[in-house]
């Protein structure tokens, strides 16, 4: 596939614009409140708009057009059932509750609510995972446009480094999430340009239906969302249910910081509140731009061995000159969408979780903004430098994803019992986080034994869950627990009927903008 | 057990139940929230601001799809 003149110029259109946007909001950053926060000013449905471009990266466009081809409507579990009622629930409690209680990160919270080592051990796994994820998210998206355009793969990574460092490190979260929002409308315009003329060359959404239910029994389950255990798929509604719906999607937009990250710069409550309702929105939009675009391929392509080559196959075949240039910035601005928002919340949780409280306690405030921007600076030059390690291991992306997948229930069982129950104790909180990880680890040391599905993560995630609570619970029953005046601010029930420790965090919050 | 087993015997239809009942619990919990918490922070309490009503429809809609589906 190649590009033609208008296509180029579209997508350093593209480059240059996101550039301008994210240089213009350096103006407004003077404080590290400004650099990590946004200096709490930002609007409902900017930082909707930053969730889902966060959320969406360039190899999922890849990934989930190839997953919907292969398994059908199915994969839009992730974004319907596997997000909704988690955003929810994240939008009405949780992230009031964060804002309310003045944190900067999740780990912050859990070193406050338990003790250090918790702090410490959930501040430095998360680094590790996330600045490692980075390196192997560059690389894999770097490969897409070599084998699609035949570019150079450091040539997209570095490209997309620069642009990206450019406009984060001056101007800190306002720039990510202003930059998210052009970002995810130039996604969404792409994707409908893809949507729109697939369902025009098939003819319209009941010829798509017969046309893959006609190809033969293995495509009966293409238009089912629930799917039986006894199915051959990853995504049995068992799984769904209870290792997506009740633990990872929860774990997700209540428990990872580069999720609540955006919401904790709200201007106030409502819009902190709103924009997690607002994005669920968004999210609906989602498998309609990205999964239908899959089975569209099914009734084109209908016999393409590799689920990964369909999305370039359908910009191959679909779309006229000009609007390739579109979905190519669309992919671009998926990838540099993500890489923004971690390289943001990994210099918080760096300068606030190790920096601040180990190097430099109590330096000034410029100090710490000086020290994010470094930060910022330095994830991006290691995240290039670690990227071609992805050459050396074949599917290191898939398992480092794995891995993360499995760390969720655990840290999640951690957080929720510590924040609803006063009774849970700091040792409780440290040995069931490392039990949860050890069960995890034995699970899918074990899976092939233990579990009668090829791709067990769900079911992984669920018993990892469980396990890491039970164990949290009992040992908590039997070690002394905070006294209640230290867990002021830190446990709901002793948040939200404190009016004296409400007036408190509101002055805190009013001081800090 | 891990497999869950016990509950993979269930029909179609009662699963789908299942995972309605899960979209109509924060609609259900949203609804009971009082409006003073519902609008804390908000500039003013005008009817579009309601975040109850912005549930109901996200909750409408997926429910429309998971019964389609």
């Amino acid at each position: 596939m190649s590009l033609i003149g208008i296509d180029y110029f579209i997508i350093f259109l593209y480059l240059v614009g996101t550039v301008v946007i994210g240089l213009y909001y350096e103006k407004r950053v003077s404080s590290s409140s400004d650099f990590f926060l946004a200096g709490k000013m930002l609007p409902f449905w900017a930082i909707a708009f930053s969730i889902v471009g966060t959320d969406i990266g360039a190899v999922d466009f890849v990934g989930l057009t190839g997953q919907a081809y292969r398994f059908g409507i199915v994969v839009a579990n992730f974004d319907w059932i596997g997000s909704v009622p988690a955003m929810i629930f994240a939008g009405l409690i949780f992230i009031p509750y964060y804002w309310k209680a003045g944190v900067y990160t999740i780990p912050e919270y859990l070193g406050r609510r338990y003790n250090i080592y918790l702090r410490v051990i959930s501040a430095a796994l998360w680094l590790i995972f996330i600045t490692f994820t980075l390196g192997v998210m560059l690389w894999a998206t770097g490969v897409l446009l070599q084998e699609m355009l035949g570019w150079p793969i450091m040539l997209s990574i570095i490209l997309t480094v620069v642009v990206v460092g450019l406009y984060t490190i001056t101007g800190g979260l306002y720039a990510v999430v202003m930059t998210d929002v052009i970002q995810v409308v130039i996604m969404i315009i792409g994707s409908l340009a893809i949507l729109v003329l697939g369902l025009w060359q098939i003819g319209g959404l009941n010829e798509l239906v017969n046309q893959v239910t006609a190809l033969g029994p293995q495509y009966q389950n293409h238009f089912k969302l629930i799917l039986s255990p006894e199915t051959n798929t990853p995504y049995p509604w068992t799984g769904i249910l209870f290792g997506l719906a009740f633990v990872l999607a929860p774990a997700y937009f209540i428990g990872n910081q580069v999720i609540i990250q955006r919401s904790l710069g709200a201007k106030d409550e409502w819009n902190a509140k709103a924009s997690m309702v607002f994005g669920a929105f968004l999210k609906i939009l989602i498998p309609i731009l990205i999964v239908t675009p899959g089975l569209i391929a099914v009734a084109l392509f209908p016999n393409m061995k590799d689920g990964d080559a369909v999305y370039a196959r359908l910009i191959k075949e679909l779309l006229p000159p000009g609007l390739t240039g579109l979905v190519f910035s669309a992919f671009l601005a998926a990838l540099m969408s993500t890489v923004s928002a971690i390289v943001n919340s990994v210099a918080t949780v760096w300068t606030k979780d190790i920096y601040e409280l180990f190097v430099k306690k109590n330096a000034s405030d410029k100090h710490y903004l000086i020290v994010g921007r470094y930060v910022t600076g330095i994830i991006l030059i290691l995240a290039v430098i670690t990227s071609p390690l992805s050459k050396e291991f074949p599917g290191i992306y898939v398992y480092v994803q794995t891995i993360n997948s499995f760390l969720q229930g655990p840290i999640f069982a951690v957080l929720i019992l510590g924040i609803f129950s006063k009774r849970i104790t700091q040792w409780g909180g440290l040995i069931g986080l490392l039990a949860g990880i050890f069960f995890s680890a034995m699970m899918y040391i074990f899976k092939d034994s233990l579990f009668t599905i090829d791709e067990p993560f769900l079911y992984i995630s669920w018993w990892s869950f469980i396990g890491a609570a039970l164990v949290t619970i009992i040992v908590s029953i039997f070690t002394k627990p905070h006294a209640v005046e230290k867990l002021r601010g830190l446990v709901y029930g002793l948040v939200v009927k404190d009016p004296e420790l409400q007036e408190v965090l509101k002055k805190k919050i009013t001081q800090e903008v | 057990m891990l497999n869950f087993d016990w509950i993979s015997s269930i029909d179609a239809g009662s699963a789908k139940l299942i995972v309605l009942i899960t979209f109509l619990l924060p609609l259900i919990f949203a609804l009971t929230l009082k409006k003073n918490y519902i609008f804390a922070g908000a500039e003013n309490n005008k009817p579009w601001r309601n975040l109850k009503i912005w549930v109901t429809i996200l909750t409408g809609i997926m429910l429309i799809i998971y019964s389609s589906f």
